[in-house]
């Protein structure tokens, strides 16, 4: 009897337990689908560069954001393995994939059709599709304010760019800077060496060489490298670095012009749940939501030149437009009218100019 | 019995403790229920909560829908505008003509990026940041406090389409606002507005004036909306549920895509959830009555338990009454045995008297002795058969029988009864009853004598009338009816009820005189009852009785008929009453084995059989038994049932395996003191041909003796006095003085065990001493090798034999230690039971060892 009794007094505590425990562990609400983000790159996510950087940000606001973060990395692009890994993370139950590389929309527009629910997003407008969109950052506006800097810094009036080839990111790039410059100084001239790679340091090395040679104080490039800045430091010329901040170097590293790539996919995470992230084709962030700015400046940088880059990008976030009013292009053509601006349209696609002020150095 | 009270007592006194405890229980269990009730009733409230928050957010989206189509609406006007414009850059004034709405607040014009207003009115870019969106290509709808809400569409510039020259738009001004995209016709309870995103209001509803403003500016809506606006930044719509001092509301929001706008919104609690409120008081309701019903079952259960306890209680008080009641039949069957081995000694010595002495003085007091010791063995016999039936262990042993046979040894034993008191007895007995029957002959026999011997009993003059019928019930079915008639003392009619019950006798004080247990009807009733039978009895009270009695029976061969029943004497010869005890026959070829380890019966036996002249050899033991149906022939064995090493049944199955038995065919014929228990079921179920009880009756040895010897033996001799008493031992000669006793043994004791003959005496007490070496050895050796069972019939037999001699002590001595011996083997003794008793003997048998050497050595006469 009395082992009976102990026997219903611990299933008693154990129901009681069990009560208590169903109130306090019942979920208030249905469970909200836990969200799920495929990360396709063409390289390894734990490289120096590009692909390292744009996966430490998305790693950094999934978790924040407690989302599944799906990394497929070193899927090559056109070698079917890229359609093979959108089936796998779309089976996973990936609602949003982004394809980091340019080449990826090509080879997942099909899919975009078989898996209408999933978000894709790019960073190609080449193909556009109702699920699959591009996202850019406004990374010119950076440009041209590093360009203020070159333009008050230099005393040769020459100021070189090391860049890779003549496409409309480079293009739109090299005409910020130059805008940039000329807002304060109307008499410098950039020089622009294209090395026709995005990775080759050799290249790099002997063009940046070559603007010094023919007088380049101040030097620039877009490369995947920082092969410039060390050329540059060791002819003790200024520079100013790009898409990450350099460290080790002397007062010429000027500043360097950076992406913040966290902001970006807040901003896409963010719209993804929102629903708004497939609305319009192309979507820019810039310097108003801090996704682009200029690192620590050096000493060499002075008060006057900083109080001038504060006021531009005051005049960005207030509305101002870099790419508006009389815009001449270097071979004399009139690419925007007194009075207009450029659409972003033009930015994304179509800069096959370069502005009044730049010249190739052959 | 006195434990069955203290334990009721037990349940009464823990009664009120247990009351208290119970209702503690049910107190804290109530105690949990309303806690989880509590906690149930937040939870619900909260699930609800969220639930709702959920539909509403779900609404709100939709809300938003119709907010953001209204804005579309807007923009694809300008569009269209805008498109005309690119197309005719001449017309622009018309084209912006179209647009206007021409009214208080509502303002157009056309911008470009570097000069400002085109034409139309003017406004400050700077109050609209997202017009650089529009300069970017893009269409915006936009707000800024105090300007109000801006639509702006790009105009592209008719050279290069992607370059743009203007932006139109049009300005609502806040007072506006209301009219044109109030919402609050889209709910009906809830409040809706179109807000800045985490800024400002824009779009007010309806009846928003300085409350709508408190309501807003309450710190509890506002970190309500706080945690909104935090939804919002991952969620197209959301809602949360506020409870504050403004009171109880669901406050929601979706943001307006490609625009600074949001609209939000609240609700009252109550319109939303409050209908599904009702699910939380449908739950608390049925959960109140389950409760109860939880609780009312909770009482029934407790309620049933006690009732278990509570049969429990009676049943193990049923089982204490019931060991009780075994215990009782036990101490009958140890009485019995204990109250038959002295009667037996004394009927036994006194047939011998009225054997052997002439005096008619001294065979008076014999027949007198004879008489008592009859009544008290009938007696006895009466409460062991009893309790055999209350016990539920009397069984019924059917034989072929014939019914002649019956009769007149049962008449044989009335009439001189009945003669005695003078009454008339008759007989009538139907002549074509059947004779061959098959049934309990004893056990009908015992239920004639009943009722016979209660007829002589009560009926002081007048006559007796005994008659024998039948009913023929089927081929080989009897019912045998039985009537026996007085003209007795009668019943009175309100003690017929009590006639059957035991231990109950009528009319106390009447009857006084008449001796009996008063078991002799309930036991009889109780032997028709096993047999099926039935009994009826008609009464006059003072004028006499008739029992009439029915038992089926069968008949075992229907050619056999009783034909004309002697007539009985009516009365017995007054000579063969008081007649010397003449034999009835004579066997001087018979040979017989008696079988008993107890010297004393051997010597009963013999001196009973004396007149015979049968050839009587005894021996002591099982196993000395078999030696000798071996070696030589006997007509009868008869065998004692308890004997230390091989008792009387093993021995007799040991004789059937025996090779070269020359007794196979002798019939055995067991002998116990044993007759509580089956034992005459018992002894021919294990292969006796017969059983006698002790103390043995001399009639019945002598008769069972005539029975089973081979008819070529015996002579049977005309009844001459002479011839008795030429058989008869001579009387004692000597009237020796009583020897003087050493201390330990008391002779008159034991004269009076052994009917006061010296001589006889003498024997047993010669062999008391003589065997004791031996037998004393045999009790160490069994003491030696623990071998309990052995060693407790061996002091069995000191116990009796000591007796017999007149040693009280040693038999007590001896009665202890069988005792323990006893307890020691028992089953049902617990072990520190066993232990104590195993102790005693351990600690008294030298001593009781040492007592029987010295009792020996006085009893040996030499000495």
């Amino acid at each position: 009897m009395i082992k009976n009794g102990n026997f219903l007094l611990v299933i008693g505590a154990l129901l009681l337990f069990a009560i208590f425990g169903t109130i306090f562990m019942f979920d208030n609400a249905t469970q909200e689908d836990p969200l799920i983000i495929g990360f396709m790159l063409s390289g390894s996510a734990h490289d120096s560069g590009w692909n390292g950087k744009h996966y430490a940000a998305m790693k950094s606001v999934a978790d924040k954001m407690g989302a599944k973060l799906l990394v497929r990395e070193n899927i090559q692009e056109n070698t079917g393995e890229c359609p093979k890994v959108i089936q796998e993370l779309a089976k996973a139950g990936a609602g949003l994939i982004y394809l980091t590389s340019y080449g990826y929309p090509k080879e997942a527009v099909y899919y975009t059709e078989e898996y209408p629910r999933i978000a894709f997003c790019t960073t190609s407008a080449e193909i556009i599709t109702r699920n699959m969109t591009a996202n850019f950052v406004r990374l010119y506006q950076g440009r041209y304010l590093s360009g203020i800097i070159a333009g008050l810094r230099t005393q040769s009036n020459l100021i070189g760019y090391v860049a890779a080839m003549g496409n409309s990111e480079v293009n739109r790039g090299i005409n910020a800077f130059a805008l940039g410059v000329q807002r304060v100084n109307p008499e410098a001239k950039v020089l622009v060496a294209f090395t026709g790679r995005w990775e080759d340091a050799e290249t790099e090395k002997v063009n940046a060489r070559r603007l010094i040679a023919v007088g380049a104080d101040v030097l620039t490039y877009h490369q995947n490298q920082h092969a410039v800045a060390d050329v540059a430091e060791e002819n003790g010329v200024d520079f100013i670095g790009y898409h990450e901040a350099l460290s080790g170097y002397s007062p010429h590293y000027l500043t360097s012009v950076v992406c913040r790539w966290e902001a970006y996919y807040t901003d896409i995470v963010h719209r993804y749940l929102k629903g708004e992230l497939n609305r319009e084709p192309v979507h820019w962030v810039g310097i108003e939501k801090d996704a682009v700015y200029l690192t620590d400046y050096s000493s060499n940088v002075t008060e006057y030149m900083r109080k001038n880059v504060e006021r531009a990008q005051r005049d960005l976030e207030d509305g101002f437009m870099i790419f508006s009013g009389e815009i001449y292009d270097n071979q004399g053509n009139l690419r925007c009218g007194r009075g207009e601006s450029l659409s972003d349209d033009i930015l994304l696609e179509h800069v096959n100019w370069l502005a009044k002020g730049v010249e190739v150095l052959e | 019995m006195n434990e069955v009270r203290g334990w009721k007592k037990q349940i009464m006194s823990s009664d009120y403790g247990l009351t208290t405890r119970v209702a503690a229980e049910f107190f804290l269990l109530a105690l949990v229920l309303v806690v989880i009730g509590v906690l149930m009733q937040g939870k619900m409230n909260a699930l609800l909560n969220s639930l709702t928050e959920q539909s509403i957010a779900r609404q709100t989206a939709d809300f938003s829908l119709i907010a953001e189509e209204r804005f579309n609406r807007e923009l694809t006007e300008l569009t269209q505008a805008a498109k005309f414009m690119e197309k005719n850059p001449d017309r622009l004034e018309s084209a912006l003509s179209t647009v206007d709405a021409r009214r208080e607040g509502i303002v157009c014009g056309l911008i470009s990026k570097e000069y400002g207003r085109v034409m139309g009115a003017e406004i400050n870019q700077h109050d609209f940041r997202l017009l650089r969106d529009a300069f970017a290509g893009r269409r915006i709808v936009d707000y800024s406090e105090g300007r109000g809400l801006i639509f702006a569409v790009p105009v592209f510039s008719p050279e290069n389409e992607k370059n743009v020259r203007y932006v139109l738009y049009r300005l609502y001004t806040e007072k506006l606002l209301p009219e044109k995209f109030g919402l609050a016709e889209y709910g009906s309870d809830s409040r809706i507005l179109l807000r800045e995103r985490g800024g400002s209001v824009i779009v007010p509803y309806a009846d928003f004036g300085e409350s709508g403003q408190d309501f807003f500016r309450d710190a509890t809506i506002k970190r309500d909306f706080a945690t909104l606006r935090q939804k919002l930044q991952t969620r197209k719509a959301a809602a949360v549920y506020s409870e504050g001092p403004m009171g109880k509301y669901f406050l929601f929001g979706a943001d307006l895509p490609q625009t600074n706008c949001s609209m939000v919104g609240y609700v009252p609690w109550e319109a939303t959830a409050g209908g599904i409120s009702r699910i939380y008081d449908l739950v608390l309701m049925v959960v109140s009555l389950l409760l109860a019903l939880f609780a009312v079952a909770s009482i029934y259960l407790f309620l049933m338990q006690s009732r278990a306890a509570e049969s429990e209680a009676l049943r193990e008080a049923k089982e204490i009454a019931d060991k009780a009641n075994r215990a009782k039949s036990d101490f009958l069957a140890s009485m019995s045995h204990e109250i038959r081995t002295p009667i037996n000694t004394v009927l036994g010595m006194n047939e011998m008297i009225l054997r052997e002495s002439h005096e008619p003085d001294i065979r008076g007091y014999a027949r007198n002795i004879a008489g008592a010791g009859h009544a008290l063995l009938s007696l006895i016999n009466d409460i062991l058969d009893f309790s055999k039936i209350e016990s539920g262990r009397m069984e019924l042993v059917e034989t072929n029988y014939k019914l002649d046979t019956l009769l007149s040894e049962t008449l044989d034993i009335i009439t001189p009864r009945a003669a005695e008191k003078g009454l008339e007895f008759r007989t009538e007995v139907r002549s074509t009853l059947p004779n061959a029957l098959y049934g309990d002959e004893v056990r009908i026999r015992q239920i004639l004598i009943n009722l016979l011997s209660n007829a002589v009993k009560y009926t002081p003059k007048g006559s007796i009338t005994f008659s024998v019928s039948g009913e023929s019930a089927g081929e080989d079915d009897l019912i045998l009816k039985i009537a026996v008639a007085d003209t007795g003392i009668g019943i009175k009619e309100e003690d017929k009820d009590r006639l059957f019950r035991g231990f109950e006798r009528l009319d106390m004080v009447k009857n006084r005189s008449v001796e009996g247990t008063g078991l002799g009807l309930a036991i009889t009733m109780n032997l028709l009852s096993m047999m099926d039978g039935e009994i009826h009895v008609d009464s006059v009270y003072g004028e006499g009785s008739t029992f009439r009695v029915e038992i089926p029976q069968k008949v075992a061969n229907p050619d056999s008929v009783i034909g004309e029943f002697p007539l009985r004497k009516a009365a017995g010869e007054p000579a063969a009453e008081s007649g010397v005890y003449r034999v009835s026959f004579r066997a001087p070829d018979a040979r017989i084995l008696v079988v008993d380890d107890n010297d004393t019966n051997l010597l009963v036996v013999k001196n009973l059989l004396k007149a015979t002249e049968i050839n009587v050899t005894t021996c002591l033991s099982g196993e000395e038994c078999l030696q000798m149906i071996a070696e030589a022939h006997y007509d009868i064995v008869l065998l004692d049932h308890m004997m230390p090493g091989m008792d009387g049944i093993e021995t007799l199955k040991a004789s059937w395996a025996l090779p070269g038995n020359k007794c196979r065919e002798t019939p055995f014929i067991a002998l116990t003191a044993n007759a509580v228990s089956d034992a005459r079921e018992m002894f021919l179920g294990e292969g006796f041909s017969d059983y006698m009880s002790k103390p043995i009756a001399p009639e019945k040895l002598e008769q069972l003796i005539r029975h089973y010897l081979p008819q070529n033996l015996v002579q049977p001799i005309s009844t001459e006095p002479e011839t008795a008493a030429r058989n008869a031992a001579p009387p004692p000669a000597e009237e020796s003085a009583p020897r003087k006793d050493g201390g330990y043994i008391d002779r008159s004791l034991g004269l009076r065990y052994n009917g006061g003959m010296e001589d006889m005496y003498d024997a047993v007490l010669s062999l008391f001493a003589s065997s004791q070496a031996e037998k004393r050895e045999k009790i160490q050796k069994a003491f030696d090798a623990e071998e309990w069972r052995s060693y407790t019939v061996q002091v069995h037999g000191l116990k009796s034999t000591s007796l017999t001699i007149g040693c009280q002590e040693l038999s007590e001595a001896a009665k202890a230690l069988e005792l323990a011996g006893k307890k020691v083997q028992s089953p049902e003794a617990t072990g520190a039971e066993k232990e104590e008793s195993l102790a005693y003997i351990k600690e008294h048998h030298e001593e009781v060892m040492a007592l029987y050497e010295k009792v020996a050595k006085e009893a040996n006469p030499a000495g």
